[in-house]
């Protein structure tokens, strides 16, 4: 066992496993990423900057890292990210808060992650932000 | 019975432990006084087995373990993702313990280091010391003075090194886990406070279940012990 495995060896081979896997780990997020269909507020998402003269603190809402839509965090939206064959979220903005109203993955923990308010934050675990592994999907807020 | 069907039947006996402690681990909620969940916490009681093959057995069958434990768990409740963040964290976490096995105060001091940097990251980057972020730090402090206090124990024979190598096997799964996530959702934003709060909990967590698992070796009379 020695020869074949030696102390030395070890954290090596940890970290070259580790970083094959994060490469994997990258790979699957750019395969499985399919055209995702936002609906604001009931209709469908015209693409247009949800009113970019509101000042403060934005809802960002990402996917694979990159930007789908930003909207201002004071205003009341529900919306909804649905990725064919994958699944659906839905981001409530109160106006105070931001959450995750729903969502239909397996483990439920964005739902279960809480809400986003001014006041915590700079105190939650998270910071400003939601995730949703199994869709891929974050939820971020913070000034521009 | 004959050496080999022994070790299918032990393997077999093991994972089936391993799968059956992740159902508990996911069922015992140990982030309640955070005002929210916190994905990737557990209790980690599958790791005790995992413990079991790298001090009892060898370091194949820890691999061996580990990759039936990721695999079989991530088709049983989750996605690709899911097996990919538990190989990660689990691939990290094994090949830590295997190497520090020998040499266990220095894995516990490893741990007292980890979480004294990341309270100097936490204050450096000025989060308000209120609400989920102080029981952050608390937690931090409470892991460096853990860490020491195990290392003591190791070097003065009080304890023979299994809760040090689950401590820091529990930190190193957490990263791991944490480093994939981050991959997977390419928010590397995430790594500012969540890290620090995962290394806090995986020493908090590793030294819990190091202790069920050295009382279970003690238990089983596999090991000499104190």
């Amino acid at each position: 066992m020695r020869s074949l495995f030696p102390r030395r060896a070890v954290p090596l081979a940890a970290v070259l496993l580790v970083s094959a896997l994060l490469l994997c780990g990258c790979g699957v997020a750019k395969k499985q990423a399919a055209g995702p269909v936002i609906t604001l507020d009931g209709a469908a998402w015209n693409g247009e900057t949800v009113q970019p003269e509101a000042q403060g603190l934005r809802v960002y809402v990402t996917l694979d890292g990159e930007k789908l839509i930003d909207l201002p965090f004071d205003s009341p939206h529900t919306l909804t990210v649905t990725q064919p064959g994958l699944g659906e979220n839905t981001v409530q903005i109160t106006g105070e808060a931001v959450y995750m109203a729903h969502a239909d993955c397996e483990n439920q923990d964005c739902v279960q992650m809480g809400q986003v308010t001014r006041d915590n934050l700079e105190m939650r675990v998270m910071g400003g932000f939601i995730v949703c592994l199994p869709h891929r999907l974050s939820v971020e807020v913070r000034g521009e | 019975m004959k050496g080999n069907s022994r070790r299918v039947a032990l393997y077999g006996l093991l994972v089936a432990l391993m799968l059956v402690l992740g159902l508990l681990d996911k069922s015992i909620p140990i982030t309640w006084f955070l005002s929210g969940a916190i994905p990737g916490i557990k209790l980690g009681l599958a790791n005790t087995v995992l413990l079991y093959a790298i001090y009892l057995m060898d370091w194949k069958s820890g691999v061996l373990l580990m990759a039936a434990k990721a695999v079989l768990s991530g088709f049983i409740y989750g996605s690709v993702t899911a097996v990919l963040i538990s190989l990660s964290g689990g691939v990290l976490s094994l090949f830590v313990m295997l190497a520090i096995k020998r040499n266990p105060a220095a894995g516990a001091l490893t741990v007292s280091g980890l979480a004294a940097a990341a309270v100097a990251w936490l204050l450096y980057r000025g989060v308000k010391l209120r609400g989920d972020m102080l029981w952050c730090v608390v937690l931090l402090a409470v892991a460096c003075a853990a860490g020491v206090a195990v290392a003591l124990f190791v070097r003065r024979n009080r304890e023979n090194g299994v809760v040090a190598t689950s401590m820091i096997g529990a930190v190193c799964f957490n990263i791991g886990q944490t480093l994939m996530a981050v991959a997977v959702m390419r928010t590397p934003q995430l790594l500012y406070t969540y890290l620090p709060f995962l290394v806090g909990m995986g020493a908090a967590v590793g030294t819990l279940t190091g202790i069920v698992a050295r009382r279970v070796f003690l238990a089983l009379r596999a090991m000499p012990g104190r």
